[in-house]
């Protein structure tokens, strides 16, 4: 049949598997972070590892998943129905709370090498120093329950159930997994019966090839062009000075290559990033700006190189803390690559985004009317563009989850949601002023530790074409009578019941001038 | 006409470009295809029901029932005037922050969340209660009473969303006092009427849309009743409101025309394949499809354009391809459908004005809508130019003419099984059981195709195909249904409310009983299974157990809690349809079409079509 037909045919076929495993996963998964925020990706591989398609809902996993399949191929390789767990950082995952199922698919009626199906969840605590594992951490020790590529066995799964606060979920979430990855092997196998192994084979390739194509007449519009990007994280773990991103973006001849080789060396505190985080950066950054009907495949890095250090802030190395670089350093590393593009094509690219994921971790302590831990992510403004002003109080680039309601949340934790609005005025100006921040205010009925993990507290979201900056976010404790007590960007404190913690997001950058030239 | 002639009753269904009668007195049975007048929809439904009378000579309507897109068309165009909005102080941008999602993940630049209510129309009040419902600040409508002060004589629509009113409601009924006191002629949505359950987004949201289409619903009905002796309207769960319920409650009728060809679906499943059928409602623009699986597919959430409305509708899915979807070449290469339709106007090539190929276009390349067929009752087709459109593309991507059509069709029917499987997956389905049933005017065109992809058994091409929108909502019975969030309520609470909802929704429709569900999870999950609650709350719990484990495939150790009452009373069906007989209709071995007065049934190579004595025909592999 003719190549152009067959491509779009089994554009939807791949793109239905994985999204099948992703309505399995988000059907069957327990925990609300799975089942309601989304938080989870699944995608279909090849035989060399390289991603064919993927139902993301959490771009930080874009990229970052054809690594961690191809490092589960070089050292633990599974066989046609088996599957393999990882989490480690350093041997394929990115943070210790996103566990990954990868399963081996053969193709019927073939020889050839496996194809594979892959579910990356993030699990709500799998120990770690703080409920929600996403601790002040200086050592990946100190972050949890961590295993390279091994074979997904009962002593596997009874080893992090151990360690876990809350073993229910995990196991909850663990079985929706397999479910998904059970069901996107038998999909594939039906593909393969239908339309024969080689076929399949052929058009995963030649899906891969298209994307390529796309990113590449994208690439080569932009002619030839280099830019030079540098931007900070406010510090390693809530004071210190700040840790730098730098960035040498070279455009020419229909590929592009990013060089953070000038990023600050790895730091003593969650914010590095493995290199992982870096991919899904750079993917996410190019999907946005080819188009977003483009396929999710390995093909969108093929005119893609990424030159690193290891042992810098955006290539972690052992025993580095990572547990924010997912969440945090993937913000700014967005940015960076966003703010090139920026530089050759000023006309079309938006201002700096809220840039942190705000977390927000609170968790019971001894002698507590029952054990819990709760977690979310906080919006912010997203940058001023050519389209018109930023959007407020939305979830920005590498996170995209639900918010818990105020109802569901005072049911089920010792908390009381005080107020909860966008913060009028935090978006940078500009001929299209960013985006406002939030603001929420957690009133505690129980004492328990709080944990926070922000970013973009000391310098606000940079403004474009002479737009403004958005303003930083910040947080406190409020007294009796108003009083504000400051509580850095990165910390954990015990709280007593009675208080209430409020933090205010940032807002995204302005674009253009006012004056309106 | 005779005195004591059968009463004549009729269903009319708005649609995009027609509105669809369907007229039954006795044994006979008059239909009629008007085009729709957007600019007032009661002026076709007028039209089309005068003709369907004088066609069967009667004097006048003693019933009717009506789908309408009055609610829909409002809530998807957002225009029209602002409702009011009164909220907890401290909570005004409740819905322009609504759960922090962005509906696109890969946009470069998220458009602002659009709202039906602006800012300047939202009042924040000072109290609250807490999730049990205990006051733990009183009520201070200081705020509420300088915007009344201020407010000039015009009536308007109010909604009133307050925290965890569905626990205790009173601080919401005290506000609706208020506004009542100084504006005895403003319309109040309260959400603890409209929606009495817990999620302060979803409530608020589905709240404020009722107030925004509240107005203009008032006055559209106010027309529609003067065309009948008894109105009914078309209600979102596949059941008749009458004209009191859909005019307090407008949001209950977002769904109200595709809900009907979803009742006449369930009705050939019945007849024909009680376990179920996939219906699959194909249009110009658009395709609703819906897995119908014995009773009716309730669902207690969605999306209507942008607004999250949370009241029982049935659960139909929207692919955006269909008839009038059009075929282009992208820049990598590849042959795509849609997402942009050539809609009504200029629409298709074939129909004489446009230039650009659609999916329609593909099937006239074929012959598989015969040149001689008279779209929509009375364009004629213009082969000619829907093969010019076709070979324009043909070049492009170097196959032939016929080639490229048969691909835009595999196409567009590959984008709609990628969604049917993802939503039968999603229901814990599986789309192999099922016969595909399918409705509207291109429906039975692709029946065959689709059912190839997704190995559905057999297809099922009801008569009147192109009418069965209108067919479902007379065959369609009275419905009441209430919903409350129970959450941490002792169990005798919940029996009591659940018996109090039963009583409430048998007595409105017409029935002695009712059903009534209970929502439960374990506690720390966020989402909820329904079992049938007999007012046992230990006997629940233990059937929710067991439907985790066939839905998911595992239990837990954990602690059950009820979450929501869920009560539906449905009144008496009325008779069934006179049969449309196709009286010496002949086994038809594919490839060829059949072409039938309401829309053309594809039977493909390899499938042949057996009429059976109510006029649908049944199509299996040969």
């Amino acid at each position: 049949m003719n190549e152009a037909i067959e491509l779009e045919l089994f554009r939807h076929r791949f793109a239905a598997v994985a999204e099948e495993m992703g309505e399995v996963l988000t059907l069957a998964g327990f925990s609300p972070n799975i089942k309601e925020r989304r938080d989870h990706s699944c995608a279909v591989f090849d035989g060399r590892g390289e991603m064919v398609a993927q139902a993301a809902h959490i771009p930080v996993h874009l990229g970052a998943a054809p690594l961690c399949v191809k490092a589960v191929l070089a050292t633990c390789p599974p066989g046609d129905g088996e599957t393999v767990i990882v989490n480690d950082p350093f041997a394929g995952g990115t943070h210790l709370p996103d566990i990954t199922l990868v399963t081996g698919v053969s193709l019927p009626g073939e020889g050839g090498e496996l194809f594979h199906v892959a579910t990356r969840a993030h699990h709500a605590d799998v120990g770690g120093l703080t409920p929600g594992s996403l601790p002040p951490s200086r050592r990946i020790e100190d972050e949890g329950w961590r295993t390279g590529p091994v074979a997904l066995t009962e002593e596997v799964v009874a080893s992090l159930l151990a360690e876990s606060r809350t073993p229910d979920e995990r196991r909850g979430d663990l079985a929706a997994q397999r479910a998904a990855n059970r069901l996107g092997r038998q999909r594939l196998q039906e593909l393969a019966a239908r339309y024969g192994g080689g076929v399949v084979r052929r058009q995963a390739e030649a899906l891969q090839a298209y994307t390529a194509r796309r990113v590449e007449a994208f690439l080569e519009e932009l002619g030839a062009g280099e830019a030079r990007v540098e931007d900070v994280l406010d510090d390693a773990l809530g004071e210190g000075p700040p840790v730098r991103i730098a960035l040498v973006m070279r455009v020419e001849g229909g590929r592009v290559d990013f060089d953070f080789r000038g990023s600050d060396p790895q730091v003593e505190g969650p914010m590095n990033a493995v290199r992982a985080i870096v991919e899904s950066a750079v993917f996410y950054t190019l999907l946005c700006l080819v188009g977003a009907d483009v396929p999710a495949n390995s093909g969108v890095m093929r005119p893609v190189t990424i030159r690193t250090a290891p042992g810098t802030v955006v290539d972690a190395v052992y025993p580095a803390a990572v547990a924010a670089g997912n969440v945090e350093t993937s913000q700014r590393l967005v940015d960076v690559c966003l703010a090139a593009f920026g530089e050759l094509l000023p006309a079309r690219v938006p201002a700096a985004s809220c840039g942190s994921m705000n977390n927000v971790l609170i968790g019971s302590v001894a002698g507590a009317s029952r054990p819990f831990v709760y977690y979310e992510t906080n919006g912010g403004g997203h940058g001023g563009g050519p389209a018109g002003p930023g959007a407020s109080g939305m979830q920005v680039h590498m996170t995209n989850t639900l918010n818990t309601p105020v109802e569901a949340l005072e049911h089920a934790f010792p908390l009381r949601i005080e107020r909860y609005g966008l913060a009028r005025g935090t978006g940078g100006r500009g001929r299209y002023p960013g985006g406002d921040g939030l603001e929420r205010a957690w009133r505690f009925l129980e004492p328990a530790e709080l944990t926070v993990i922000a970013d973009r507290r000391r310098r606000g979201p940079p403004g474009a074409m002479g737009g403004g900056d958005g303003t930083p976010g910040e947080q406190w404790l409020e007294g009796e009578g108003g009083a504000r007590m400051p509580v850095p960007g990165k910390g954990t404190r015990r709280v007593e019941a009675g208080a209430v913690f409020a933090m205010r997001t940032p807002g995204g950058g302005g674009w253009g001038s006012e004056e309106g030239g | 006409m005779a005195a004591d002639s059968p009463e004549l009753r009729v269903a009319v269904d708005t649609g995009g470009t027609f509105t669809d009668v369907v007229a039954v007195q006795g044994a006979r049975v008059a239909v009629a295809k008007v085009p729709s007048t957007p600019d007032n929809p009661a002026r076709a439904v007028a039209q089309g029901m005068a003709r369907v009378i004088e066609g069967l000579g009667a004097r006048a309507a003693a019933s009717l029932i009506h789908g309408t897109t009055v609610a829909t068309n409002a809530l998807l165009e957002n225009r029209g005037e602002r409702p009011w909005l009164v909220v907890n102080r401290g909570f005004e941008d409740l819905l322009l922050i609504g759960r922090q999602a962005r509906p696109d993940l890969h946009a470069l630049q998220p458009a602002p969340r659009p709202v039906l209510v602006p800012p300047e129309r939202v009042v924040g009040v000072g109290g609250r209660v807490t999730a049990t419902g205990a006051e733990v600040e009183p009520l201070d409508v200081e705020a509420l009473d300088a915007v009344l002060a201020e407010l000039p004589g015009a009536p308007c629509s109010w909604a009133v969303c307050l925290l965890h009113a569905y626990a205790n409601p009173d601080h919401e009924r005290r506000v609706a006092e208020r506004i009542a006191r100084v504006r005895p002629g403003d319309a109040i949505s309260l959400s603890s009427e409209v929606l009495p359950v817990f999620r302060e987004v979803e409530r608020a949201s589905t709240t404020v849309a009722n107030a925004f289409v509240r107005p203009r619903m008032e006055r559209y009905l106010g027309e529609v009743e003067m065309l009948a002796g008894a109105v009914e309207i078309m209600g979102s769960s596949g059941g008749r409101l009458p004209v009191s319920v859909a005019r307090a409650q407008p949001v209950h009728t977002a769904l109200s025309g595709p809900a009907g060809g979803v009742v006449g679906a369930l009705g050939v499943a019945r007849s024909h394949h009680p376990d179920g059928v996939l219906s699959f409602d194909m249009g110009g623009t658009s395709t609703d499809v819906a897995l119908c699986r014995g009773e009716l597919p309730v669902r207690h959430g969605s999306m209507i354009g942008d607004w999250a409305i949370h009241v029982p509708m049935l659960d139909i899915h929207t692919v955006g391809a269909g008839g009038g979807s059009i075929a282009w070449v992208d820049d990598g290469g590849a042959l795509r459908v849609g997402p942009r339709s050539a809609g009504a106007d200029p629409g298709p090539a074939c129909y004489g004005r446009g230039e650009l190929p659609t999916v329609t276009d593909a099937n006239v390349v074929l012959g598989r809508l015969p040149a001689d067929t008279l779209l929509g009752g009375d364009i004629p087709i213009d082969a000619d130019r829907a093969r010019r459109a076709l070979s324009a593309l043909a070049v492009r991507i170097g196959a032939s003419v016929e080639e490229t059509a048969i691909g835009v069709i595999r196409i567009a029917v590959e984008t709609m099984a990628q969604a049917i499987r993802r939503i039968s997956v999603e229901r814990g389905e599986d789309p192999r059981r099922y016969p595909l049933c399918a409705l509207g005017g291109a429906g039975a065109l692709h029946a065959c195709a689709l059912a190839d992809v997704l190995g559905c058994p057999s297809v099922l091409v009801p008569a009147r195909a192109g009418l069965l929108s209108a067919v479902g909502m007379l065959q369609s019975a009275p419905i009441a249904e209430r919903s409350l969030t129970v959450l941490g309520r002792p169990e005798a609470e919940i029996v009591r409310r659940a018996e109090e909802l039963s009583r409430l929704c048998s007595r409105a429709a017409g029935t002695s009983e009712a059903q009534v569900g209970l929502e439960l999870r374990y506690r720390g999950q966020s989402f909820e299974l329904e079992v049938p609650f007999a007012g046992d709350p230990g006997e629940a719990a233990a059937a929710f157990a067991e439907r985790h484990r066939v839905r998911f495939g595992y239990v837990l150790d954990a602690p059950v809690e009820p979450v929501t009452l869920r009560v539906r009373a449905e009144g008496e069906m009325p008779p069934v349809l006179p049969s449309a007989g196709s009286a010496g209709a002949e086994e038809v071995m594919g490839p060829r079409a059949v072409a039938d007065l309401s829309a053309t049934l594809w039977v493909a190579e390899g499938w042949r079509a057996r009429p059976l004595a109510d006029g649908t025909w049944h199509l299996e592999r040969s």
